[in-house]
């Protein structure tokens, strides 16, 4: 077990076995986000109230859903960091801060067009959901900028694995937000086996098969991201240099 | 087919009008398109210029490591003459102080 996850840290060792794993990451995600977004644009039916616009949720739902996934993920490298001094779990903090800006940026901007038809305003101030939703954005970008003004390598990964760690009561907020102030924003609507009703299968498996994609996406761009923080931060390491002069 | 019966459009420009919402359906759905390929195509370019930097810093450290043996120092005086900055943020001072001392770094 512990050689395993000293393994697991070993920047080599990551770098090796995502080389093995990343092409095949790679079939499924194009499978899975090509199955979900034909599904969705050519099969699926037209809500009775939202129209075609119910399109627009698969993608939002998916994005929106993940997007949640970021600060538990960099809170887990945080704490690897702070309690085992982890390389590698650092390196995929400060890649996930990034992409996990992307994702709350897509959240807002899909469910603004989302709502421009739906509720008939592109963004509410008073909503809790959307607020906290901008608040997340903002903490991702903070989390980002505090890495990049930290010139000390080591200080800055605590820094950043500290303020992910406090983020998370963030995403605790987002998560309830609809039940808890029930303002502009609704709660998900139930999953149902009847086709047809306003959460129905054709709706949610689509939307499962999204988040599914979505989550396959996260990992290739985070893999990649990963690999060349290795190659950067262990340029002096003879295996780096080695596979390079392999190449050559 | 029951598959062609399932497709909710009759026409190619039913289906880009999205009964009525083409501007708000495609704009979500081009934002996705995009997202995805920016965050895909900006870490392989990354990769692609890391791998050509640290392609040349290897170039260089054979070459000072070779002239070194013959004529020690020279080389290193004319790397840190260069004193640029290259991908990975080092001068050519540094790179050449790099090549004496080989780290061993790969576990954590």
């Amino acid at each position: 077990m512990w050689l395993w996850f000293a393994k697991l840290g070993s920047p080599k060792w990551f770098y090796e076995l995502s080389t093995k794993w990343l092409p095949w990451l790679v079939v499924a995600t194009v499978l899975v986000i090509g199955t979900a977004t034909v599904w969705a644009l050519l099969f699926l039916p037209p809500d009775y109230q939202q129209g075609y616009t119910s399109r627009i949720l698969v993608v939002h739902v998916a994005v929106a859903g993940t997007s949640l996934a970021f600060f538990p993920l960099m809170a887990v490298a945080g704490t690897i960091t702070l309690v085992w001094k982890m390389k590698l779990a650092d390196m995929v903090a400060k890649n996930a801060a990034a992409l996990g800006a992307w994702f709350s940026f897509i959240t807002l901007a899909t469910g603004s067009i989302w709502g421009s038809v739906s509720w008939g305003t592109w963004w509410e101030w008073s909503d809790s959901r959307l607020v906290s939703m901008l608040f997340q954005f903002f903490l991702l970008l903070g989390v980002v900028s505090l890495r990049s003004a930290l010139e000390d390598t080591d200080k800055a990964a605590k820094a950043c694995a500290l303020l992910s760690i406090v983020g998370c009561i963030n995403v605790v907020i987002i998560k309830y937000s609809v039940e808890w102030w029930n303002t502009l924003h609704q709660p998900a609507s139930p999953v149902s086996l009847q086709s047809g009703s306003a959460n129905g299968p054709e709706f949610w498996i689509a939307t499962a098969l999204m988040i599914l994609g979505v989550y396959l996406f996260l990992s290739v761009s985070l893999i990649l991201s990963t690999r060349n923080e290795i190659l950067q931060r262990e340029r002096r390491a003879l295996w780096v240099k080695e596979m390079i002069a392999a190449e050559r | 087919m029951d598959l062609i019966n399932a497709i909710q459009f009759d026409s190619w420009a039913e289906f880009i009008d999205m009964g009525g919402y083409a501007f708000n359906v495609w704009a979500v759905y081009g934002l996705f398109a995009l997202f995805i390929a920016v965050n895909i195509l900006v870490p392989l370019r990354r990769r692609s210029a890391l791998l050509r930097d640290l392609r040349r810093r290897g170039r260089i450290e054979d070459q000072v490591a070779l002239n070194s043996a013959a004529t020690p120092g020279v080389q290193t005086a004319k790397a840190e003459s260069r004193g640029q900055l290259d991908e990975t943020g080092e001068t050519a001072s540094q790179r050449a102080v790099d090549t004496r001392r080989p780290q061993q770094g790969d576990n954590s």
